[in-house]
């Protein structure tokens, strides 16, 4: 069952400097339980194209184009879903909401947990209440004390001793800053969770903890999850689908081990190509040589191919559509059949 | 300085004696920074004198033309170590060899002298250049500041050629720029063409390119292999990152709070970790190939404590799963297990089935 699906995303940044076109065309299906990793290198679009999901693009950006599905309806109501309608407007495409009513949903059905969020924990109040705070905003009518007991339990389930609830963030160790925020986002019980580089900031051993953790409580709550990050050995760890993104657009895309396995895209072979092992033989890392582009001025036609080692005539002039493969697609002349 | 060291052939009873010249060696490195007062003055009773044991006795030796790592999770203090030996940071206690003097007692005027070898490339190229600084002016300051070259002419050849030959081409272009008008990768890149200008013996790599990302990773890490090959440059290369010093070293030392736990052959050192930590800073390297998911319990027990209050015996003992009673009364040092790797841990022998 498809949870949310990213549709044709278009978001834009409006600078001085030109429009950045930060997500260009971009789409994405969750399935209910499935955990998706989102992987590129900086600046390629990935906490754009999430922060859209939630509808949380600020000024200079905007969404000009696409949709974001999500059944919402349940959190609408009756009249609210019928004025939609009468306006021809899809209720469960939530780009057609109204700010308000996307307030219910954020948080509460769908949650994220920010990229360097750990940082801006309030540092003048104790973690806990930080935690039920969010509990308040999204069930306003909970009793206290039991809001409480949830906090502690939570505590507990992300792998933090209860009794540090009561800790201000500067007592707690990036490791477990970064589990209270986890704790955060799980509290109301959210249908979808999105991770933005959730350890990216944390040493390797702590890393694997949280990841682990992360791990059982998606399995736990059969949560549908996607996964931010630029570190591929940390999607590998959790993740079933992998979606590659490459200047603003997914490159390619499909279960883990074919996109990891039996990639297709010039793209992901050089970028997997480029990440160190500690397992197997020693391998010489190879150079994908170039920078990645300027979103205000991207290449024509395929993105990537000034630095392609593959790269026609026709891939300077034609975007690549998404062709079809294996449970997924990729996005490149090589596999299309125009490509004379 | 000449190192006098023994090998035996395996199979043969012949001793081999060789000569190994050595790049630079540490010995006994201490750095204990006193805990600010004021900030902690509360906490804490004003007769006990609290400090981060930073680093805590730590000696190697990098021969020349080696890259040899230094890992180890945040604040075990791989940073602290590197700029002792560049004197970067006064040492609370040790000797640093550079041929075969004690650079800690020599006098302003031969430190000058000595710098000349010794470079550092730091991990964040954005704080480690003047702004105000042409790329020009970056390049050359170590040519004019211990007066190498005076020619202006030569000197903008000499950072030419640095520039060259980082791959910052043409380099006519880059010269008269400012750093904010470079990508991170190229100022990097900079760093790595400062830090060689004056063709140094030793060059310390804080972190050289986890700012970076992978794409641009692998183009400045072959760009300082090549001319480490070529100048026979010897590297302390310090990182968090076991899988990046796997491509990059030829022996690894691994830190935990202030001391090193075990040092070796890299291949060795991945393969047939014997220090209970290293095991499992090894077993928590995230993996990105899919069938080499981690299954298993880490073999560790919590996060790493502050470097103020040190455990006593083997100051790993609160997080090891194989400590015993008797970790808690011996710290260990590093003994020799094989040739060249050593190992601080007075169970190392029965955990690994080693007679
Ligand atoms: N507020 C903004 N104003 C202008 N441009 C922006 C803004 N936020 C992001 N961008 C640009 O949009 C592009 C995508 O940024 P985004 O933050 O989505 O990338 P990312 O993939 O999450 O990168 P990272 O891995 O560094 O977090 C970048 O080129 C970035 O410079
Ligand atoms: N100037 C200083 N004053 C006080 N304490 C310091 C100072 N510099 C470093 N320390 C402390 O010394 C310890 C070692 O720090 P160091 O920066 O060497 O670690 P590191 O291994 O390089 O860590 P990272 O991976 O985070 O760079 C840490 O506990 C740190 O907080
Ligand atoms: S479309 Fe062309 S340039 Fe782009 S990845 Fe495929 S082969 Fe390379
Ligand atoms: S000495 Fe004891 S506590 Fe220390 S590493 Fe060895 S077994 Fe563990
Ligand atoms: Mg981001
Ligand atoms: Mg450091």
């Amino acid at each position: 069952m498809t949870l949310l699906e990213i549709k044709n995303l278009k978001t834009y940044y409006d600078t001085r400097a030109g429009v950045v076109k930060a997500v260009d065309d971009v789409s994405i299906k969750l399935q209910k339980g499935e955990v998706i990793g989102l992987a590129g290198e900086s600046g390629c679009g990935k906490t754009t194209t999430n922060l859209s999901a939630m509808r949380m693009i600020q000024n200079p950006g905007k969404i000009v184009g696409g949709e974001i599905l999500f059944d919402a309806t349940s959190l609408l109501n009756g009249q609210e879903i019928e004025e939609l309608e009468e306006l021809q407007l899809n209720p469960r495409n939530i780009l057609n909401l109204k700010e308000e009513q996307m307030r219910r949903i954020r948080g509460n059905q769908i949650s994220m947990i920010f990229q360097g969020a750990m940082n801006a924990l309030n540092p003048v109040h104790r973690v806990g209440n930080q935690v039920h705070e969010v509990l308040k905003i999204h069930e306003p009518d909970h009793d206290p004390a039991e809001g409480w007991e949830r906090v502690l339990d939570i505590f507990e389930t992300v792998g933090i001793d209860s009794s540090r609830a009561r800790d201000y963030p500067h007592q707690l160790s990036g490791g477990m800053k970064q589990r209270a925020l986890i704790a955060m986002a799980l509290i109301s019980h959210p249908e979808v969770v999105i991770a933005d580089e959730p350890v990216t900031a944390l040493d390797v051993i702590v890393q694997a903890q949280v990841l682990k953790a992360t791990k059982e409580l998606q399995k736990t709550f059969n949560l549908s999850m996607i996964m931010i990050t630029h570190d591929l050995s940390v999607i590998s760890e959790i993740c079933e689908t992998l979606a590659i993104m490459y200047a603003g657009k997914i490159v390619e895309y499909g279960p883990l081990r074919n996109v990891f396995k039996e990639s297709l895209h010039p793209y992901t072979k050089a970028l997997i190509n480029a990440f160190p092992s500690i397992i197997g033989p020693k391998k010489e890392l190879e150079d994908i040589g170039g920078a990645p582009p300027d979103l205000r001025n991207p290449p024509t036609g395929c993105r990537f191919h000034p630095r392609c080692p593959k790269v026609m005539p026709i891939c300077s002039k034609k975007v690549p559509i998404n062709t079809p493969v294996k449970d997924g697609y990729v996005a490149c002349h090589l596999y299309q059949e125009d490509r004379k | 300085m000449l190192h006098v060291i023994y090998i035996r052939r395996t199979g043969s009873e012949t001793m081999t004696l060789i000569d190994k010249e050595i790049a630079i060696e540490a010995k006994n490195l201490k750095k204990y920074f006193p805990l600010q007062a004021g900030l902690f003055a509360s906490l804490f009773k004003k007769s006990e004198n609290k400090f981060v044991h930073a680093v805590d006795d730590v000696s190697f030796a990098i021969k020349k033309g080696e890259t040899f790592g230094l890992v180890g999770e945040s604040g075990c203090g791989k940073s602290t170590t590197g700029y002792l030996i560049l004197q970067i940071e006064k040492l609370t206690a040790g000797s640093i060899y550079f041929r075969g003097v004690d650079v800690v007692t020599l006098s302003k005027e031969a430190l000058k002298e000595v710098r000349k070898d010794l470079q550092i490339i730091f991990q964040n190229p954005y704080e480690s250049m003047s702004p105000r600084f042409s790329i020009l002016d970056i390049v050359a300051e170590p040519l004019r500041l211990l007066n190498i070259l005076d020619d202006e002419n030569e000197i903008m050849q000499k950072v030419l050629e640095e520039l060259t030959d980082v791959g910052l081409i043409p380099a006519e272009d880059f010269l008269d720029r400012f750093p904010h008008e470079l990508s991170g990768g190229q100022r990097q890149r900079v760093s790595i063409a400062r830090a060689f200008t004056l063709n140094p013996t030793f060059i310390v790599a804080d972190e050289p390119v986890s700012m970076l990302d992978v794409s641009i990773r692998v183009g400045i890490l072959k760009t300082m292999q090549e001319l480490s090959r070529k100048h026979g440059t010897a590297f302390l290369f310090i990182t968090h990152d076991l899988a990046l010093a796997r491509t990059m070293c030829d022996r690894i030392a691994v830190m935990y709070l202030g001391r090193i736990v075990e040092q070796g052959p890299t291949e060795e050192i991945i393969h047939t970790p014997l220090h209970p930590y290293t095991k499992a800073l090894i077993a928590a390297v995230p993996s990105p190939d899919p069938d080499a998911r981690r299954t298993e319990e880490l073999p560790i027990i919590g996060e790493v404590p502050s470097g103020i209050d040190i455990a006593s015996g083997c100051r790993f003992h609160p997080r090891c799963i194989y400590a015993i009673e008797k970790c808690k009364e011996i710290d260990p040092h590093l003994e020799q297990v094989k040739k060249d790797h050593k190992v601080a841990c007075i169970r190392y022998k029965e955990i690994n089935e080693i007679k």
